[in-house]
Protein backbone atom coordinates (compact mmCIF):
# COMPACT_ATOMS: atom_id res chain seq x y z
CA UNK A 1 0.00 0.00 0.00
CA UNK A 2 1.06 3.42 -0.76
CA UNK A 3 1.31 6.60 1.93
CA UNK A 4 0.75 10.07 0.78
CA UNK A 5 1.97 12.83 2.87
CA UNK A 6 2.10 16.72 1.98
CA UNK A 7 5.55 18.65 2.07
CA UNK A 8 6.86 22.53 0.61
CA UNK A 9 8.95 22.74 -2.25
CA UNK A 10 11.36 25.86 -1.68
CA UNK A 11 13.79 27.63 -4.36
CA UNK A 12 16.90 29.19 -2.94
CA UNK A 13 18.77 32.39 -4.55
CA UNK A 14 20.51 30.30 -6.89
CA UNK A 15 17.32 28.13 -7.84
CA UNK A 16 18.56 25.07 -5.78
CA UNK A 17 15.23 23.18 -4.79
CA UNK A 18 14.81 21.49 -1.85
CA UNK A 19 11.50 20.36 0.25
CA UNK A 20 10.68 20.45 3.82
CA UNK A 21 7.74 19.08 5.72
CA UNK A 22 4.38 20.36 5.62
CA UNK A 23 4.73 21.19 9.56
CA UNK A 24 7.63 22.40 9.06
CA UNK A 25 7.25 25.64 6.94
CA UNK A 26 5.20 28.19 9.22
CA UNK A 27 5.31 31.32 7.70
CA UNK A 28 5.88 32.70 4.34
CA UNK A 29 7.21 36.25 4.19
CA UNK A 30 7.67 38.51 0.94
CA UNK A 31 9.75 41.02 2.95
CA UNK A 32 11.57 41.30 5.93
CA UNK A 33 13.50 43.21 8.36
CA UNK A 34 17.12 41.59 8.60
CA UNK A 35 20.23 42.69 10.58
CA UNK A 36 23.48 42.36 9.80
CA UNK A 37 25.11 40.16 12.92
CA UNK A 38 29.35 40.59 12.64
CA UNK A 39 30.97 37.12 13.04
CA UNK A 40 28.82 34.97 11.88
CA UNK A 41 29.30 32.48 9.02
CA UNK A 42 28.84 33.66 5.41
CA UNK A 43 25.50 31.63 5.33
CA UNK A 44 24.19 32.91 8.56
CA UNK A 45 24.69 36.35 8.67
CA UNK A 46 21.65 38.31 9.80
CA UNK A 47 19.10 38.28 12.29
CA UNK A 48 15.05 38.86 11.88
CA UNK A 49 12.40 39.92 14.73
CA UNK A 50 9.31 38.17 14.57
CA UNK A 51 6.74 37.30 16.77
CA UNK A 52 8.87 38.67 19.38
CA UNK A 53 12.14 36.43 18.89
CA UNK A 54 15.04 36.97 16.94
CA UNK A 55 15.31 34.21 14.39
CA UNK A 56 18.78 33.23 12.36
CA UNK A 57 18.41 34.36 8.88
CA UNK A 58 20.30 31.56 6.44
CA UNK A 59 20.77 31.83 2.60
CA UNK A 60 20.97 28.07 1.62
CA UNK A 61 22.84 29.51 -1.53
CA UNK A 62 25.82 30.20 0.61
CA UNK A 63 26.22 26.89 1.79
CA UNK A 64 27.30 25.87 -1.36
CA UNK A 65 29.17 29.26 -2.29
CA UNK A 66 29.49 31.48 0.77
CA UNK A 67 30.91 34.16 -1.87
CA UNK A 68 27.43 34.64 -3.20
CA UNK A 69 25.79 37.63 -2.77
CA UNK A 70 22.90 37.76 0.27
CA UNK A 71 19.98 39.85 -1.47
CA UNK A 72 17.35 39.26 0.93
CA UNK A 73 14.07 38.31 -1.76
CA UNK A 74 11.73 36.40 0.04
CA UNK A 75 11.96 34.78 3.56
CA UNK A 76 9.88 31.21 4.74
CA UNK A 77 10.22 30.80 8.69
CA UNK A 78 10.81 27.09 9.49
CA UNK A 79 9.62 25.41 12.79
CA UNK A 80 12.29 22.62 14.65
CA UNK A 81 12.63 20.30 17.73
CA UNK A 82 16.12 19.71 18.70
CA UNK A 83 14.79 16.93 20.70
CA UNK A 84 11.48 15.31 20.64
CA UNK A 85 9.32 17.23 23.44
CA UNK A 86 11.31 20.16 23.56
CA UNK A 87 9.62 23.73 22.45
CA UNK A 88 9.56 24.39 18.73
CA UNK A 89 12.35 26.76 17.58
CA UNK A 90 12.32 28.68 13.96
CA UNK A 91 14.88 30.06 11.67
CA UNK A 92 14.69 32.14 8.65
CA UNK A 93 15.58 31.05 5.62
CA UNK A 94 15.98 33.20 2.35
CA UNK A 95 13.82 31.87 -0.68
CA UNK A 96 14.54 32.97 -4.43
CA UNK A 97 10.64 32.61 -4.67
CA UNK A 98 7.20 32.00 -3.45
CA UNK A 99 7.02 28.67 -1.65
CA UNK A 100 4.38 25.68 -2.93
CA UNK A 101 2.79 22.77 -1.56
CA UNK A 102 3.24 18.69 -2.79
CA UNK A 103 1.88 15.78 -2.33
CA UNK A 104 4.55 12.86 -2.02
CA UNK A 105 3.88 8.98 -1.70
CA UNK A 106 6.19 6.70 -0.15
CA UNK A 107 7.25 5.16 -3.36
CA UNK A 108 9.24 8.16 -4.85
CA UNK A 109 12.65 7.53 -3.07
CA UNK A 110 15.03 8.50 -5.49
CA UNK A 111 19.47 9.03 -5.15
CA UNK A 112 21.04 11.47 -3.43
CA UNK A 113 21.21 14.92 -5.90
CA UNK A 114 25.31 15.42 -6.53
CA UNK A 115 24.77 18.71 -5.08
CA UNK A 116 25.07 17.36 -1.42
CA UNK A 117 27.77 14.61 -2.27
CA UNK A 118 30.31 16.20 0.11
CA UNK A 119 30.35 14.60 3.39
CA UNK A 120 29.40 17.98 4.78
CA UNK A 121 26.40 18.43 3.21
CA UNK A 122 24.96 14.70 3.37
CA UNK A 123 23.40 14.84 6.70
CA UNK A 124 21.27 18.06 5.49
CA UNK A 125 19.19 15.73 2.90
CA UNK A 126 16.52 13.36 4.94
CA UNK A 127 15.29 12.17 2.09
CA UNK A 128 14.98 12.59 -1.58
CA UNK A 129 11.67 12.38 -3.87
CA UNK A 130 11.14 13.21 -7.31
CA UNK A 131 8.50 15.88 -8.18
CA UNK A 132 7.65 16.66 -11.95
CA UNK A 133 11.10 14.96 -12.91
CA UNK A 134 13.10 16.55 -10.86
CA UNK A 135 14.63 15.02 -7.49
CA UNK A 136 14.16 17.18 -4.18
CA UNK A 137 15.92 15.87 -1.28
CA UNK A 138 14.06 16.56 2.03
CA UNK A 139 15.59 19.05 4.72
CA UNK A 140 16.69 17.90 7.86
CA UNK A 141 16.18 21.59 9.68
CA UNK A 142 18.04 20.54 12.83
CA UNK A 143 21.24 19.62 10.63
CA UNK A 144 20.56 23.33 8.75
CA UNK A 145 20.58 24.98 12.32
CA UNK A 146 23.30 22.67 14.01
CA UNK A 147 27.11 23.86 14.89
CA UNK A 148 28.30 20.75 13.33
CA UNK A 149 27.43 22.49 9.34
CA UNK A 150 29.41 25.45 10.66
CA UNK A 151 32.09 23.88 11.34
CA UNK A 152 32.39 21.65 8.50
CA UNK A 153 32.04 24.46 6.29
CA UNK A 154 34.36 26.70 8.16
CA UNK A 155 36.65 24.22 7.26
CA UNK A 156 36.20 24.86 3.59
CA UNK A 157 39.16 26.81 2.37
CA UNK A 158 36.32 29.17 0.49
CA UNK A 159 34.43 29.89 3.61
CA UNK A 160 37.40 32.87 4.80
CA UNK A 161 35.26 35.00 2.67
CA UNK A 162 32.09 36.24 3.34
CA UNK B 1 23.68 39.00 32.02
CA UNK B 2 19.99 41.01 32.53
CA UNK B 3 20.28 44.68 33.23
CA UNK B 4 17.51 47.46 32.91
CA UNK B 5 20.18 49.47 31.60
CA UNK B 6 23.14 49.12 29.97
CA UNK B 7 26.08 51.55 29.07
CA UNK B 8 25.89 51.67 25.21
CA UNK B 9 29.21 51.95 22.96
CA UNK B 10 29.35 52.73 19.42
CA UNK B 11 31.60 51.80 17.13
CA UNK B 12 30.97 52.49 13.53
CA UNK B 13 27.21 52.63 13.70
CA UNK B 14 27.33 49.35 16.15
CA UNK B 15 26.45 49.15 19.41
CA UNK B 16 27.84 47.68 22.24
CA UNK B 17 25.97 47.25 25.66
CA UNK B 18 27.77 46.60 28.80
CA UNK B 19 26.66 46.30 31.94
CA UNK B 20 27.39 49.72 33.46
CA UNK B 21 29.05 48.18 36.22
CA UNK B 22 31.74 47.45 33.87
CA UNK B 23 32.47 50.74 32.99
CA UNK B 24 34.77 52.46 35.34
CA UNK B 25 35.50 55.60 33.84
CA UNK B 26 35.34 57.64 30.58
CA UNK B 27 38.11 59.39 29.22
CA UNK B 28 38.77 61.57 25.85
CA UNK B 29 40.34 59.90 23.43
CA UNK B 30 42.18 63.50 23.16
CA UNK B 31 44.29 62.22 26.35
CA UNK B 32 45.62 58.97 25.03
CA UNK B 33 49.34 58.68 24.92
CA UNK B 34 51.05 56.90 22.51
CA UNK B 35 51.96 53.31 22.78
CA UNK B 36 55.47 52.75 24.62
CA UNK B 37 57.30 49.59 24.97
CA UNK B 38 57.16 50.11 29.13
CA UNK B 39 53.51 50.24 28.38
CA UNK B 40 54.29 46.06 28.21
CA UNK B 41 50.98 45.42 25.94
CA UNK B 42 49.43 45.48 22.80
CA UNK B 43 47.40 48.09 23.03
CA UNK B 44 47.04 50.76 20.56
CA UNK B 45 47.56 53.82 22.92
CA UNK B 46 47.61 54.60 27.03
CA UNK B 47 45.06 56.74 29.26
CA UNK B 48 45.81 57.05 32.87
CA UNK B 49 42.77 56.31 35.65
CA UNK B 50 43.11 55.85 39.35
CA UNK B 51 46.96 55.35 39.36
CA UNK B 52 46.96 52.70 36.71
CA UNK B 53 47.94 52.63 32.80
CA UNK B 54 45.00 51.39 30.83
CA UNK B 55 45.94 50.16 27.26
CA UNK B 56 43.71 51.52 24.47
CA UNK B 57 42.10 49.39 21.94
CA UNK B 58 39.28 49.48 19.22
CA UNK B 59 37.91 47.81 16.96
CA UNK B 60 36.13 48.72 13.62
CA UNK B 61 32.67 48.42 11.38
CA UNK B 62 33.04 44.32 11.53
CA UNK B 63 33.93 45.18 15.26
CA UNK B 64 37.80 43.31 14.83
CA UNK B 65 40.44 44.71 16.23
CA UNK B 66 42.39 47.97 14.86
CA UNK B 67 46.44 48.48 14.64
CA UNK B 68 45.42 52.46 15.13
CA UNK B 69 42.82 54.67 16.53
CA UNK B 70 40.03 56.37 13.39
CA UNK B 71 39.71 59.67 14.59
CA UNK B 72 35.88 59.04 15.14
CA UNK B 73 36.91 57.37 17.96
CA UNK B 74 36.00 60.45 20.65
CA UNK B 75 35.47 58.43 24.05
CA UNK B 76 37.82 55.57 25.64
CA UNK B 77 36.03 54.07 28.36
CA UNK B 78 37.79 51.94 30.97
CA UNK B 79 36.37 48.68 31.46
CA UNK B 80 36.59 46.87 34.43
CA UNK B 81 37.98 43.00 34.11
CA UNK B 82 39.13 41.09 37.39
CA UNK B 83 42.63 42.57 37.35
CA UNK B 84 43.79 43.30 33.89
CA UNK B 85 43.21 46.43 32.70
CA UNK B 86 41.28 47.18 29.35
CA UNK B 87 39.82 50.55 27.45
CA UNK B 88 38.15 50.81 24.66
CA UNK B 89 38.06 54.03 21.91
CA UNK B 90 34.56 54.16 20.66
CA UNK B 91 32.36 57.32 18.93
CA UNK B 92 30.13 57.43 21.78
CA UNK B 93 28.52 56.38 24.82
CA UNK B 94 25.40 56.63 26.23
CA UNK B 95 23.01 54.56 28.30
CA UNK B 96 20.16 52.17 26.95
CA UNK B 97 17.04 51.66 29.05
CA UNK B 98 15.71 48.38 28.27
CA UNK B 99 11.60 48.38 28.01
CA UNK B 100 8.80 45.67 27.65
CA UNK B 101 9.43 45.95 23.74
CA UNK B 102 12.76 45.19 23.75
CA UNK B 103 13.82 41.06 22.93
CA UNK B 104 16.72 40.23 24.58
CA UNK B 105 18.21 36.69 22.81
CA UNK B 106 21.26 34.61 23.17
CA UNK B 107 23.38 34.73 20.05
CA UNK B 108 22.02 31.52 18.22
CA UNK B 109 25.22 29.25 18.51
CA UNK B 110 25.82 29.06 14.78
CA UNK B 111 26.47 32.61 14.63
CA UNK B 112 28.98 32.23 17.44
CA UNK B 113 32.12 33.09 15.95
CA UNK B 114 35.62 32.40 17.55
CA UNK B 115 36.54 35.42 19.60
CA UNK B 116 33.32 37.60 19.07
CA UNK B 117 32.46 39.92 21.65
CA UNK B 118 28.55 39.37 21.01
CA UNK B 119 27.37 36.96 23.72
CA UNK B 120 23.70 38.25 23.12
CA UNK B 121 21.46 40.23 21.59
CA UNK B 122 19.17 42.96 22.52
CA UNK B 123 16.36 44.55 19.48
CA UNK B 124 14.68 47.92 20.87
CA UNK B 125 12.71 50.17 19.03
CA UNK B 126 14.19 48.98 15.53
CA UNK B 127 18.16 48.68 16.23
CA UNK B 128 19.73 45.67 17.14
CA UNK B 129 22.11 45.99 19.95
CA UNK B 130 24.89 43.57 20.77
CA UNK B 131 25.29 42.49 24.22
CA UNK B 132 28.78 42.33 25.62
CA UNK B 133 31.05 41.75 28.63
CA UNK B 134 34.75 42.57 29.60
CA UNK B 135 36.11 38.95 29.34
CA UNK B 136 34.40 39.15 25.47
CA UNK B 137 35.81 42.00 24.27
CA UNK B 138 39.28 40.98 26.21
CA UNK B 139 39.35 37.73 24.15
CA UNK B 140 38.59 39.90 20.97
CA UNK B 141 41.19 42.69 21.03
CA UNK B 142 43.97 41.07 23.38
CA UNK B 143 46.02 38.58 22.15
CA UNK B 144 45.87 35.13 24.31
CA UNK B 145 49.33 35.50 25.43
CA UNK B 146 48.61 38.71 27.25
CA UNK B 147 45.13 37.75 28.85
CA UNK B 148 45.36 36.69 32.15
Amino acid sequence: MTTAAHAWVLTDNADHRFAVANVEMVEYLSEATVLDVPYSPAYCPAVMPWRGRLLPVIHYHRLFDPQATAALKHIGVLAYQSHPGEPLQHVALVLGSAPYRVTVTDQESEALPELYAEAAYRPLVRSVFCHNTVSLPVLDVNYLISPALRDLLLKKPEAAAK
Amino acid sequence: MLANTYANLTIDGHSILLAQTDILHIELASNIRPHTQESGSSGLGTVEYGHTVWPVYTLDAALSPLNTIPEQRRLVACINHTEQQLALACDTVTTLQVDTESIIEELPDIMRGQNSPIEELLYNNGNLHFISSAGALMSTVMPPEEQE
